[in-house]
């Protein structure tokens, strides 16, 4: 399967009826698995921002949803080249893009003398400690806290849909399931809270 | 060019039309099959969708849920079922409300429904001798029991046995276990004396017959790509195909049945819907299975000398004592189930349900029953949007922010429990060729609907509201407000479908849009005179609502009483069988695909033998 284009498979899809003796029923999981496989992992080259601004996406997709408990965060599930993709067809959206990211490198040279994926780790926080946060509104700080909270929604989003995400909040994933299991914890919770327990 | 004459033409494709076609074709008859709408493949089933689907994940092909927050939905909506209701028309009578639920693919409304799948109990045949309303079939539960055992070793039925007098047990799979507000009902109801059990769906949860076990997406509603529940398109119809002895007609909308001078029929009339012609397919017999309003449509139409009112009509009974399931649904806010450890929660909806529990009629004002259907509890897969309510709130970044997103993740509070219920059949309900000429895009006759729910089901849906309220609040709930507010007026939404089972279709029943649109906004009769007392009953919503719409080519012992006899063949016109849920009486306390399925089983292979022997 591994060899197949996304087009043949779901040509294969479409044909099976007409090409094979008994039904392959499977085959449509099948390509579904493999069209999933496609999204995710491998070399990424930015296709909207320059190389520089998508190592500074990294790195603040990286300080968003970071490596919690060693399981992956934003950076191990592909989240900045999906928001790249993104920023590669929505040309508003791209502007306000490069225009954070520059706003992040000018900020912290200002602070700390150097761009912000140059800055230390502490730089870092701090910088975002201050626009992660509406309560800090300022005219200086305003365009910083505008496009960190874009930048939140749009990683939290591309973590959660994949598949590291949907592990971490769900256990087992997302279907298809080989068994159907209700965790015992799961029950004993609601039983013990309930009028039964 | 001499025409074929074919054995059998199959009018229609669900749950009866698959059935016949397949037992038919599995006894070497050769069968054709029209379908008014287009032919379907697996890769019409989108059960599997995920935002992984597409490399935006749901923000769009231009991004725009960041800029417009107009994002894509993952789940694509399905084929198109239903038909185009300006090209295929229905009208509905002053004063009464319905609401017609069609489908027009190979499949018809299989490849969508709940999978609901109940045997009738002995009673929900013989309503007349045992409950003293309706009427009785001509045939009882054991004539249709070996073909429920056919049908379920086919398609597969999930269930546990109970032994219940109500809900006659069958083959069944392994039921998936019951989630925990599923444990919730359960209780409640134990503690009230009512018998809940396993959900019985028609859904396989070993591989069988070479189809999948089930993935567990919760996503039934969408027809199943793994085919791991019944769909006559993918359980029946393409195994027949692959026999060689199937042919499909797609697109073909039936527009008459042809007589020749003894009054046999001989041909069927349709129209081809790609170029608009018509045309005739020669027969030695038909079988009507278009959906229970549109094969009698297909008799009230086909007029001839020696069928003057249309085949199977000398008696007047075609069109008569249309029924529906009544349908009320009650739902509660449980607060304390937020908070259980998320696990992946859709199974294949739900995995409860609760049948009629009542043997004894006497102190209750209805005489027949209903199940519940239960939803609720769950956790939602993450898509678009997802942690927003909890970041925008805690705000910050890291370790803190997942936290919070964490703990805002929890299990969904709410249980809802729809009632499904039994409907007298009475003379106020009943479908018409259209008296004012109403015909649709091909020139055929289109139908007028008349319906008036009665007492019986108004109590009915009284006893649902008290003891949905008596079962959520029993394991703590607080009762949400319905449409219509509280007690009193409606308090629950009565007549939609419910949210219980999985994953629905498309095939919301739109109103009808032509020129003697429903009037009369509803009011029940019942209620119009204002010396009476207050009445606390539910309204119930359109009839047609639940589409469950059964009856009306009804089964009997003469053409005085009915359409067909208990063999499901015209009285009029022995040629010409009927597949679907026209032959049903009466209607019971069950949804009723899985007694469609038999029935149409029992007639297939009476149809084979009478072919065989030449008597037809």
């Amino acid at each position: 399967m591994s060899k197949l284009t996304r087009r043949e498979a779901l040509s294969r899809l479409a044909t099976a009826f007409a090409a094979t003796a008994a039904i392959d029923y499977a085959l449509g999981a099948e390509a579904h698995a493999f069209v999933r496989q496609t999204m995710i992992g491998g070399a990424y080259s930015p296709q909207a921002l320059t190389p520089a601004q998508f190592h500074t996406l990294e790195q603040l997709t990286d300080l968003i949803v970071p490596v919690d408990n060693g399981k992956p965060g934003a950076l191990a599930a592909g989240v900045p080249s999906w928001i790249d993709a993104l920023l590669a067809v929505n040309a508003d959206l791209k502007a306000k893009y490069v225009s954070g990211l520059g706003w992040l490198d000018t900020t912290m040279l200002s602070r700390a003398g150097s761009s912000f994926a140059g800055a230390p780790a502490a730089q870092q926080t701090a910088l975002l400690d201050l626009i992660a946060f509406k309560k800090n509104t300022s005219a200086e700080l305003d365009p910083g806290i505008e496009f960190f909270t874009l930048a939140r929604r749009m990683t939290v989003d591309g973590f959660y849909t994949s598949d590291a995400g949907i592990h971490e909040i769900i256990p087992n994933g997302r279907p298809p399931l080989t068994e159907f299991v209700v965790p015992q914890a799961s029950i004993d919770y609601v039983i013990s809270r309930s009028p039964f327990k | 060019m001499r025409q074929d004459v074919h054995d059998v033409v199959v009018i229609g494709s669900g749950a009866g039309g698959g059935t016949v076609t397949k037992v038919l074709a599995d006894l070497g008859v050769r069968v054709l099959l029209m379908e008014a709408g287009p032919m379907v493949t697996m890769d019409d089933f989108k059960n599997l969708a995920s935002p992984l689907d597409y490399w935006h994940r749901g923000a769009g092909a231009a991004a725009e849920w960041y800029t417009t927050n107009q994002g894509q939905p993952f789940q694509q909506p399905n084929v198109v079922f239903a038909p185009n209701l300006t090209d295929e028309p229905y009208t509905v009578a002053p004063g009464s409300q319905f609401r017609w639920g069609r489908s027009r693919c190979i499949g018809g409304r299989t490849n969508h429904y709940s999978r609901v799948q109940l045997r009738y109990a002995e009673y929900d045949f013989k309503n007349r001798s045992m409950k003293g309303v309706g009427f009785d079939w001509p045939i009882g539960y054991s004539d249709l029991e070996p073909y429920y055992d056919k049908a379920e070793r086919l398609i597969g039925v999930t269930g546990k046995r109970e032994g219940l007098s109500t809900a006659p047990d069958g083959i069944f799979q392994t039921p998936a276990p019951f989630k925990p507000h599923e444990h919730l009902v359960y209780r409640s109801c134990e503690k009230l004396g009512i018998k809940a059990t396993a959900a019985r769906q028609a859904v396989i949860t070993k591989a069988m017959n070479g189809r999948d076990a089930c993935v567990y997406c919760g996503q039934c509603g969408r027809g199943c790509h793994g085919a791991s529940n019944y769909a006559s398109s993918y359980v029946q119809i393409f195994p027949a195909m692959q026999t060689g002895r199937v042919t499909v007609l797609a697109n073909s909308m039936a527009r008459e049945l042809i007589t020749d001078a003894s009054g046999k029929v001989t041909a069927v009339s349709y129209v081809d819907k790609n170029t608009g012609q018509e045309r005739q397919v020669q027969c030695r017999t038909v079988v009507l299975s278009a959906a229970s309003p549109e094969s009698a449509r297909l008799l009230l139409n086909s007029k001839s000398p020696r069928h003057p009112q249309g085949i199977g009509n000398s008696g007047g009974n075609v069109g008569k004592y249309l029924t529906d399931t009544v349908g009320f649904g009650l739902s509660a806010t449980v607060p304390y189930m937020r908070g259980a450890p998320p696990f992946s929660s859709a199974g294949y909806g739900a995995h409860i349900y609760v049948p009629w529990w009542h043997t004894d009629h006497s102190k209750l004002d209805f005489p027949l029953g209903f199940h519940i259907e239960v939803g609720g509890g769950g956790f939602a897969v993450p898509g678009m949007g997802f942690g927003a309510a909890a970041y925008n709130e805690s705000e910050g970044y890291g370790l803190p922010m997942k936290q919070a997103i964490r703990d805002a993740y929890g299990m969904g509070t709410n249980i809802s429990l729809s009632g499904r219920g039994s409907c007298v059949p009475n003379e106020n309900c009943y479908c018409e060729i259209d008296p004012d000429g109403t015909k649709d895009k091909w020139g055929i006759p289109v139908l007028r609907f008349h319906w008036k729910w009665s007492d019986y089901e108004l109590n009915e849906a009284r006893y649902m509201r008290e003891s949905f309220t008596a079962i959520l609040e029993t394991l703590g709930g607080t009762i949400n407000a319905g449409r219509g507010g509280g007690p009193g007026r409606a308090g629950g939404a009565a007549g939609g479908r419910g949210a219980g089972a999985a994953g629905r279709g498309v095939i919301a029943p739109g109103a009808p849009g032509t020129a003697t649109p429903s009037t009369g906004a509803g009011a029940p009769s019942a209620q119009a005179a204002s010396n009476q007392p207050v009445d606390d009953r539910p309204q119930l919503g359109a009839g047609g609502g639940i589409i469950h719409e059964v009856g009306c080519v009804r089964m009997g012992t003469s053409p005085d009483n009915s359409v067909v006899n208990r063999f499901c063949q015209v009285h009029d016109c022995p040629n010409v069988f009927s597949a679907d849920g026209g032959p049903f009486a009466s209607h019971a306390d069950k949804n009723p695909t899985h007694t469609i399925i038999a029935l149409a089983w029992r007639t297939a292979e009476y149809l084979a033998e009478e072919l065989r022997k030449g008597n037809v």
